[in-house]
């Protein structure tokens, strides 16, 4: 009551001021992302070139991250190498928030004896350790971009589950979902035309968050040899190879390295940032 | 004993409420009238400094002589729950719902008081919960959700009333509960203040209420004081429009017919 | 006899006390009563059967004539249609991230399978003495008082033969307040409703309702003339929620 104009206020502070995190995990985000597309029209160098007579030599003005052990250039490698992270991050973050979008939902909403059950497979899965299962999968299905969509998918419907089922049982506790039930809507209709837009702050959030997990998890794969195999480029697999011979060629590990730090950095900033500016409400006490 | 001059409550350039004076006299009982956004909770929480974040009050607020705005933060925890005590609208979020009541209660007596010998504390808590009529030796040894919505709120006030203030101030204290408790706890409030000679400041939405209770309205609107007196003329013979209107709108009940 | 109820029980779940205790009443076409009591009544899950969102455990209630279970088993639709509720909370019964215009309509959408026509928005609209234009906003931009007269709107769109009220006015200020009662009054009126309304406030009810029912711990313990209520209770437990009440209201 009395704190009707606070209450608006802050809200209206809280949406208009873009939290530094948003900026920054934003640029951070978009560059690599950015420089990755440019990878699809344009590189430094060809990716099918190599000059074994100037291996590992550092950064330079012909090559700005240096050389790899074959010779390559390593910007031009990085950015080829961001390809197979990205899409394959891409896929299983849509995986992920559809299906763990439905998953919570379902937790929520659905009748309870079912409802229940699909809330104990979110908790079974959050269990499961994603770089085991891949490891697993590899041995099984093979190696490549299909046994790693699979594992960290496998992953990424439960955690996304489980961060929506609380939010998504709040809002079904609403008094507007009780007056649409008494108008006439079914518990179907609720859950998508009620329930998801009211978490779709949320959903968008944990999607930018599993974008950096994602890349985390597919470069960690790939650093052990069951990510993509070459001659498909990719950042873990490069990290393999420079990790012994940091002592001789460290930029061969810490530039590529360096820019996976700045793609996870900045999605896990810009999830940070997008909770916050999105949700300021909530977390308010009012002055009474 | 209660002062308030130029009261005015900001936030950032916007003006939330302006009291040009305000008084409260020693065991006077002031009741304060508005609807939302009239700025009633605003005031009586810049009494004590205890305005949320990017809200700030400029102008006097005199306790006793002592300015309480711009007093350092120490002096006013000195004050606060010993000089003056406040009791808010919901009981379940005031009381500490891991802590039992006798301790939360001892809590305050020996944050404010004199005495820390344990008997001296147990009999003082006895004296307090016996004050607001609670049966004590359950009360004590038991936990807040324990309690009905009336017995918490009677808790609230013993705590308040825990060291003997001057002052207490009540901002909607009986709205959250049912009508039979909302009349038992005005019945205390009243008892008390008489028998301790304690001032009260009560802020509320409802002039029935207020009408049971007060010696004094102030009727407030968007942040100004409309017109404040003594609660018979005020409620009897407004003298503005809105006070008028405010009248007209609060709901009654017609007197039984005799006979 | 518009809605009846004889010898009703509910509970959430078997072998737990009864919620609603044996309550037997009935309203007739035209008819206003207001449901009383304190926390713990009851009251609000009584006016959730009659509206058909919670089921029956013992004993019937008969909508229009008819048996609640047999309508429902028919099609929910048509306990619906038959009587649509106003909430207490206005900002709460409304979809947040949905403009007005859209939640107006939801009731028809749902109920009739179609979308109200541009007139009979603009109709309702104006019986609730709001702008039209206001239906393009979101909820959070509309005062309480508006958005409950949105609430009757949206209410009157499905033209109910009841109204359900579940404590309209207590999250309004008292200035409004009084203007929703009045426009809930001339409603009544105008459209020929019978109203059930649920309060915790016996003025509000008394200004309202041409009968009271007075609840306690899920049994009705009054039921008669709402002026002869106000006046001269018979149960005890009425008179002292009066005596309460009295010393809560204005006296003039």
């Amino acid at each position: 009551m009395d704190n009707e104009p606070q209450k608006l206020a802050r809200a209206e502070r809280g949406r208009g001021q873009i939290p530094l995190q948003v900026i920054l995990g934003g640029i951070f985000a978009g560059f690599v992302v950015g420089a990755v597309l440019l990878s699809f029209v344009w590189t430094p160098w060809g990716p099918e070139f190599f000059d074994v007579s100037n291996r590992l030599t550092g950064p330079s003005a012909s090559h700005w991250f240096g050389t790899d052990h074959l010779g390559r250039d390593l910007l031009t490698m990085t950015m080829l190498g961001g390809r197979a992270s990205l899409s394959i991050t891409l896929i299983s973050t849509a995986i992920g928030a559809i299906f763990g979008v439905l998953l919570a939902l379902g937790a929520a909403g659905a009748p309870p004896p079912i409802a229940a059950s699909l809330a104990r497979l979110a908790d079974i899965g959050i269990a499961l350790p994603s770089i085991l299962i891949a490891l697993a999968l590899a041995t099984a299905l093979g190696p490549g971009s299909g046994s790693m969509i699979i594992a960290i998918s496998v992953w990424f419907v439960p955690v996304t589950a489980r961060v929506l089922i609380g939010p998504a049982r709040q809002v079904l506790a609403l008094d507007f979902i009780e007056a649409s039930r008494s108008q006439g809507r079914g518990q179907f209709f609720i859950l998508l035309r009620h329930v998801m837009p009211n978490i779709a702050p949320l959903i968008i959030v944990q999607i930018s968050i599993m974008f950096g997990a994602g890349v985390l998890i597919e470069s960690s794969l790939s650093f052990l040899g069951v990510g993509v195999q070459p001659p498909i480029p990719s950042w873990g697999r490069t990290l393999s190879e420079a990790q012994p011979l940091l002592s001789v060629a460290p930029h061969y590990l810490l530039l590529p390295g360096a820019v996976i730090v700045v793609a996870i950095l900045g999605f896990n900033l810009l999830g940070d940032g997008l909770r916050v500016w999105l949700d300021p409400q909530q977390s308010r006490r009012g002055t009474d | 004993m209660l002062e308030l001059r130029n009261l005015r409550i900001k936030s950032g350039h916007k003006v939330l409420s302006d009291i040009p004076t305000l008084t409260v006299a020693p065991g006077e009982r002031l009741g304060i009238v508005g609807e939302s956004g009239s700025g009633k909770t605003l005031t009586v929480m810049s009494i004590i400094s205890l305005l949320p974040e990017g809200i700030s009050a400029t102008g006097e607020v005199l306790f006793h002589g002592d300015n309480l705005l711009g007093m350092t933060e120490r002096r006013l925890q000195d004050i606060r729950g010993k000089r003056v005590g406040v009791v808010f609208q919901d009981p379940s979020r005031a009381l500490n719902p891991t802590m039992k009541i006798g301790r939360q209660l001892a809590e305050v007596l020996r944050l404010h008081g004199e005495s820390t010998s344990r008997d001296d504390i147990r009999n003082k808590m006895l004296k307090l919960l016996k004050q607001v009529s609670l049966d004590a030796p359950a009360v004590i040894n038991s936990y807040p959700h324990e309690l009905s919505g009336g017995q918490q709120q009677r808790v609230v006030i013993a705590i308040a009333m825990a060291c003997g203030p001057d002052l207490l101030i009540a901002d909607e204290p009986t709205t959250a509960l049912d009508v039979t408790v909302q009349k038992s706890i005005l019945e205390l409030l009243l008892c008390l203040c008489s028998e301790n000679n304690m001032g009260l400041i009560f802020v509320s939405h409802n002039l029935g209420v207020v009408q049971s209770i007060c010696d004094r309205i102030a009727v407030m609107y968007q942040g100004a004081l409309v017109e404040v007196g003594p609660a018979k003329v005020i409620l009897g013979s407004p003298q503005e429009q809105y006070t008028r209107d405010l009248i007209a709108a609060s709901p009654s009940i017609p007197q039984a017919k005799e006979g | 006899m518009l809605i009846e109820t004889e010898n009703l029980h509910f509970s959430h779940k078997i072998n737990r006390p009864w919620i609603i205790d044996n309550v037997s009443l009935s309203v007739r076409e035209n008819e206003s009563i207001g449901i009383v009591g304190e926390s713990g009544s009851g009251k609000s899950t009584l006016i959730r059967i009659l509206n058909g969102m919670l089921p029956v455990s013992q004993g019937t209630v008969r909508i229009g004539g008819k048996d609640i279970e047999e309508r429902i088993k028919e099609g929910k639709r048509s306990v619906q249609r038959f009587g649509q509720m106003v909430f207490q909370s206005p900002r709460g019964s409304f979809d947040p991230r949905m403009r007005l215009a859209r939640s107006i309509s939801e009731p028809v959408r749902a109920l009739e399978r179609r979308l109200p026509s541009e007139n009979e928005v603009a109709e309702v609209m104006e019986r609730v003495g709001l702008s039209e234009g206001l239906l393009d906003r979101y909820p959070h931009q509309l005062s309480g008082g508006q958005l409950q007269r949105v609430s009757l709107a949206r209410a009157l769109l499905v033209s109910p033969t009841v109204l359900y009220a579940d404590e309209p006015t207590s999250a309004l200020d008292v200035s409004v307040q009084a203007q929703v009662l009045d426009l809930l009054g001339k409603l009544r009126e105008d459209f020929g409703l019978s109203l059930v309304m649920v309060s915790h406030d016996l003025a509000v009810v008394g200004q309202m309702c041409d009968r009271i029912l007075v609840m306690r711990r899920g049994k009705v313990v009054e039921d008669g003339p709402a002026h002869q209520i106000l006046s001269r209770p018979t149960n005890e437990y009425t008179a002292n929620l009066l005596d309460a009440a009295r010393s809560v209201s204005l006296r003039r």
